[in-house]
């Protein structure tokens, strides 16, 4: 078992050995040691062009955040763990003006870990490295063991050339040491971000029922257009026939809310959800409802009260910089809590369902229970009475609990539910343990603190208060005539499931089969 | 809710229009929070959606959030003057025509003079002169007409010299085309495209959604000129649903 720096007294390093001399790069191969490791970049000179390099290697033009390359600058003078650790949270990307607001408390040193974990850290350079003192270079080294990255530490004065070799010691953790000039040659510059392709506005699309779209949009549009949009029509048509013999067995067995849930999951995380603007989702929901008619499925959208653009509001709703904006905040279950419930456009209700094991390392993807309990404690009494359920049936026809079925997050989401993953796992939490834990270990999180949280973060951090989010009873309409809004992703987009009787589908050749094309 | 003058012109508006705040921020697609009057994040709303409110209360921007532009507001003008008062002050003829013709397309339904004298509170003779110059010039009313549907009934409608029949037609056919399908008719429409070659099954369809057929039709999605069980979807319909690779013609 390997001492835990926290529990060691200060300078617990400096009458051990050196730890074991590793060479930086294969001569043969030019391939760098894997991690864990502590690497001494001698930069004696304090040279210019280390000072260039270090600054390519930060600017925000040519990495993406989070990158597998984080570069953290030590506080002048600092002596303690946690200002380091907040360190590390700048240089991850995280805002450096609200870590206070964030009062991470003890808990920072996990977050900087869970964070950088996240990001798949593989090397972390630190600047200035020769001003830090022995314990911190031991932190540094543990964080090198738990991430099992290369630590890049850029000696550019006096210093005691020794510590580093101390400090690895202890914890098992080998060094080495190269040249100043040798760094650009082992650890290349990124190449300069690719520079997104403006936004370009598509033609005026016609506001046609589906059951008349492509027609109108054949007559209402010029032949170039017409082509390009027809090509997006017919893929995502073709898309939802590929859905629909996949699930045409759970429609007739399964009845309407197994296959509405599986619809949803489909059109959030897949189909609908990741498009690009607005006029992509318009055409790729039309296409899709012509599909779906024919195999007995009506996907009703009335968009009269979604607002002047309600094909923008078809969308996912993490996209653009709200999932960047989640991302500046430190605390991992707050950002994860409220991206989770804009996801899904729902307040955290089931949330506690999920344990540590049902999310994948990468954060993509959040596993459905095999057996979830539900925790009817801890939910709000109205979601279980019948009146309410009939609601939400009448709206949508689909009940949409967050933990019926797996959900895919979007990619810049992603991060921020591997990061939560890794806190929980530095936390010791095991695979059954809940995702969401309370104030008590082993326990969950109540409602109430989970919707709070949310709300809380949606407010202050992404200056919006979704509807769904709001405390009951609420002034401003969480419920309507003492009656709680319903809500979910089907709902703030005002879409609906309705399973048409399937002897009619049987009956009627699909359109391909019927030209011969399929 | 306050009656402070900074607030209470939107809530008078809202009230006018007989719309709750729920129903005025689904319409502009914001949350309602953000339209309560007494909340300062009205300021907060984006430019669009406060161009959207304005003009749906008909009011100028500036009445809403007033530092956007108060010299040039409407209301900030006029503000020493309440709206009885506006009316009260205001005796020419032209404006109680203009008055009228308001009135009647706020009720929608044709009113009779006496309604228009009680809702007004007018002399009947005042409302009857208002009316006879409504009349007389046509081009005060913009884009609609004073018509008369009863005896000293009125109501006004949309001016029939400025559109041409085809954009009449086209625009009828938008607005039945937005109309989403409802289960009933998309069961319908199904199986008109199932069942054409079994009129039997499909009037016993029709005759379990009874008010399917009708929405069908009127949308123009379906024809059936003799009733036989035999409807034809149209064009427009097998193209969209990918049954016809050769789009329709105009």
């Amino acid at each position: 078992v390997l001492p835990d720096p926290a529990a060691q007294p200060d300078h617990y390093v400096t009458h051990h050995r050196a730890s074991p001399v590793v060479d930086v790069a294969d001569p043969a191969t030019g391939r760098l040691a894997d991690g864990p490791v502590l690497i001494i970049v001698r930069n004696d000179e304090d040279s210019d062009a280390m000072r260039r390099y270090l600054k390519r290697t930060h600017d925000v033009r040519f990495r993406h955040v989070p990158t597998t390359r984080t570069l953290v600058r030590p506080t002048p003078g600092a002596r303690d763990r946690a200002t380091l650790a907040r360190d590390l949270l700048t240089a991850v990307g995280k805002n450096p003006e609200t870590l206070d607001d964030d009062r991470l408390g003890g808990t920072v040193w996990n977050c900087a870990y869970a964070w950088l974990r996240a990001a798949g850290t593989t090397d972390l350079l630190v600047d200035r490295a020769h001003q830090l003192d022995i314990d911190r270079l031991a932190d540094l080294a543990d964080m090198a063991r738990w991430l099992s990255c290369r630590v890049w530490l850029i000696w550019s004065g006096e210093g005691e050339l020794s510590a580093p070799d101390a400090a690895g010691f202890v914890l098992g953790i080998a060094a080495g040491s190269i040249s100043a000039d040798l760094l650009p040659t082992l650890l290349p510059l990124p190449a300069p971000e690719s520079v997104p392709v403006p936004w370009r506005a598509g033609p005026a699309l016609p506001a046609a029922e589906f059951t008349t779209f492509r027609a109108a949009c054949r007559r209402e549009l010029s032949d170039q257009e017409f082509a390009r949009v027809d090509q997006l029509y017919l893929d995502a048509a073709h898309r939802a026939d590929a859905w629909m013999v996949e699930h045409a067995a759970l429609r007739d067995s399964g009845g309407p809310e197994s296959f509405g849930t599986e619809l949803v999951a489909w059109l959030r995380d897949v189909h609908l959800g990741p498009c690009a603007s607005a006029d992509t989702a318009l055409v790729t929901l039309r296409a899709t409802q012509a599909a779906l008619l024919i195999r007995g499925v009506l996907l009703r959208w009335t968009p009269a009260a979604l607002g002047p653009d309600p094909a923008d509001q078809l969308r996912g709703t993490l996209r653009e910089r709200l999932p960047h904006d989640l991302y500046a905040g430190a605390r991992t279950a707050d950002a994860a809590i409220t991206m989770l419930s804009l996801h899904l456009n729902q307040p955290p209700w089931y949330f506690a369902c999920w344990r540590v094991g049902h999310v994948t390392q990468n954060g993509a993807i959040l596993c459905a229970p095999a057996d979830a309990e539900h925790h009817h404690d801890l939910l709000p009494r109205y979601l279980e009475q019948p009146d309410y359920r009939s609601a939400v049936l009448a709206a949508t026809g689909v009940l949409e609990r967050a933990c019926d079925h797996a959900i895919q997050l979007p990619p810049p989401a992603q991060v921020i539910l591997a990061a939560h993953h890794a806190y929980r796992r530095r936390e010791g939490a095991h695979q059954h343990d809940p995702l969401f834990a309370g104030p008590t270990p082993g326990e969950h999180t109540t409602v109430a603190r989970m919707r709070e949280t949310a709300l809380r973060t949606a407010t202050r951090r992404l200056r919006q208060l979704p509807p769904w989010l709001h405390r009951d009873p609420c002034r401003f309409g969480g419920d309507i005539g003492g009656r709680e809004r319903v809500s979910g992703w089907l709902v703030e987009r005002n879409l609906s499931v309705h399973l048409l009787p399937p002897r009619l589908a049987e009956q009627l050749h699909h359109p391909l089969r019927h030209r011969g094309e399929l | 809710v306050t009656d402070e003058a900074s607030t209470s012109l939107l809530i008078q508006r809202l009230r006018a229009a007989g719309m709750s705040l729920w129903e005025l921020g689904d319409l502009i697609g914001v949350h309602p929070h953000h339209l309560f009057p007494d909340n300062e994040d009205l300021a907060a709303l984006p430019v669009a959606a406060l161009v959207d409110l304005a003009s749906r209360l008909d009011l100028h921007p500036a009445d809403l959030v007033p530092d956007l532009d108060p010299d040039t507001s409407p209301a900030t003008q006029d503000k020493t003057l309440s709206a009885a008062g506006t009316v009260e002050n205001a005796t020419s003829v032209s404006t109680d025509a203009e008055v009228v013709l308001t009135a009647l397309a706020y009720a929608v339904d044709p009113l009779t003079n006496d309604d228009l004298a009680a809702a007004l509170d007018w002399p009947l003779a005042r409302v009857a002169t208002a009316i006879e110059h409504a009349h007389r010039h046509p081009e005060q009313a913009g884009p609609v007409r004073l018509r008369r549907t009863a005896p000293d009934t009125y109501t006004v409608t949309a001016r029939l010299d400025r559109l041409t029949a085809d954009q009449a037609q086209r625009l009828a056919r938008t607005r039945l085309y937005r109309h989403a399908l409802t289960a009933d008719q998309a069961q319908l429409l199904l199986a008109a495209l199932a069942l054409n070659n079994d009129p039997g099954a499909y009037r016993s369809r029709r005759t379990a959604l009874p008010d399917a057929e009708p929405g069908l039709k009127r949308a123009g999605l379906i024809q059936d000129d003799n009733g036989a069980g035999k409807p034809r979807v149209v064009n427009d319909v097998r193209y969209s649903l990918r049954y016809h690779n050769q789009p329709p013609g105009d």
